[in-house]
């Protein structure tokens, strides 16, 4: 259905440079984006501490709910870690759109998802910490390599001295 | 005087968006739930493993939600409480088997809509739509603290925090289910909890 009536929808290529920070990113509201290549790190403020919450890399689904300017009471950014490329649907289409029904219920998922993506973080946190670190690490070796040591054990939520195992770990098997 | 389902759901909607309790959609929506249900201590509003989903609406009552995690192992997620509308929401948003249970530790009276069902609304009534986006915004932010607070917090604090807000909270849970929550290993948490 959608490849059939493609054509009648408005998509958009977004490119964001390496280095660049976003505290609110109003183009993609009542869009789909999705990374089509690169990595976005999404950052929070509690207090004096600055904290990763998680990273966007190719194929993931971009929800800029999280940066909405209105709401965005904990200073949540994204960093461009890498030269990025953003494929965007336009989902708000004319009622008379043949992809209507569609594109209403992608806004719906998008909704709900941008939501649920923290929850999914915050399972993630009820897992074991030391295999959950070393797996993380190893699939995300670039990543893990371009942060601090600090930030990478806050983003874990593990202490310096467990990265510090959990590091030799990923790497040694690797 | 005793209101009815329909407008007890429709003013818990008014009281989270600040619109009129007679807003038709809120009306049309607490019309669809059934019940009342009837649960007594100890019992299951939905397990895991259950095919049909519900977005259930407490009445009245308390009890605990705990989430089904990748290893097999059981995360505490929350406390449910009267006013709060609660699913599993792998099911709601794919489908899927429900992957979390809700057990209640007190009497309590909750209606339901299949998850079916609210999606057909939903699709149906734009403003009820734009509504239920504003709400998950926020929501989002909720959990936005909740993930800094698992990761960063004094976890002794946040115990003390949590404790406060659910008293007895350690009857209704396993120590295992209280460490995820806090995302810490179950001795470390038997430390906290001394």
């Amino acid at each position: 259905m959608l490849a059939n009536a493609s054509e009648e929808l408005v998509f958009e290529k977004i490119s964001l440079p390496q280095g660049a920070i976003k505290s609110k990113l109003p183009d993609l509201n009542n869009h789909i984006t999705l990374v089509l290549k690169g990595v976005i790190g999404v950052s929070h403020r509690l207090e004096t501490l600055l904290n990763w919450s998680h990273f966007y890399t190719t194929g993931d689904l971009l929800f800029n709910l999280e940066i909405h300017e209105e709401l965005n009471r904990m200073e949540t950014k994204w960093h461009v870690l890498e030269d990025t490329v953003l494929y965007s649907i336009n989902t708000n289409v004319p009622d008379e759109h043949p992809l209507k029904k569609l594109m209403v219920a992608f806004k719906l998922q998008r909704s709900l998802l941008c939501s649920y993506q923290y929850q999914h973080y915050i399972n993630n946190h009820g897992l074991d910490r030391h295999e959950y670190s070393v797996k993380w690490i190893r699939e995300h070796s670039k990543i893990a390599a371009a942060l601090p040591r600090q930030e990478l054990a806050n983003f874990l939520g593990i202490s310096n001295s467990s990265l510090k195992t959990f590091l030799k770990e990923a790497l040694t098997d690797a | 005087m005793p209101r009815s389902k329909t407008e007890v759901i429709a003013a818990r909607l008014a009281d989270m968006t600040g619109l009129p309790e007679k807003f038709p959609d809120f009306l049309s929506f607490g019309t669809l739930f059934e019940g009342p249900f009837h649960f007594t201590p100890g019992e299951q509003i939905w397990g895991s493993g259950q095919k049909d989903g519900y977005v259930w609406f407490i009445q009245a009552g308390y009890g605990f939600d705990k989430v089904n995690l990748e290893d097999g192992t059981t995360m505490l997620n929350g406390m449910i409480e009267p006013g709060l509308f609660v699913c599993d929401e792998k099911n709601l948003m794919w489908g899927k088997l429900t992957a979390s249970s809700a057990k209640m530790y007190t009497h309590t009276t909750a209606y339901r809509l299949s998850a079916k069902n609210w999606r057909d609304f939903v699709y149906s009534h734009p403003q009820f739509r734009s509504i239920l986006y504003r709400i998950n915004a926020h929501f989002l932010q909720m959990r936005k603290l909740r993930l800094i607070k698992l990761k960063h917090q004094d976890k002794k604090a946040y115990w003390e925090e949590t404790k406060a807000r659910f008293p007895g909270i350690e009857l209704y849970c396993t120590q295992t289910e209280i460490a995820s929550y806090f995302g810490v290993s179950k001795s470390t948490m038997h430390r906290i909890m001394k």
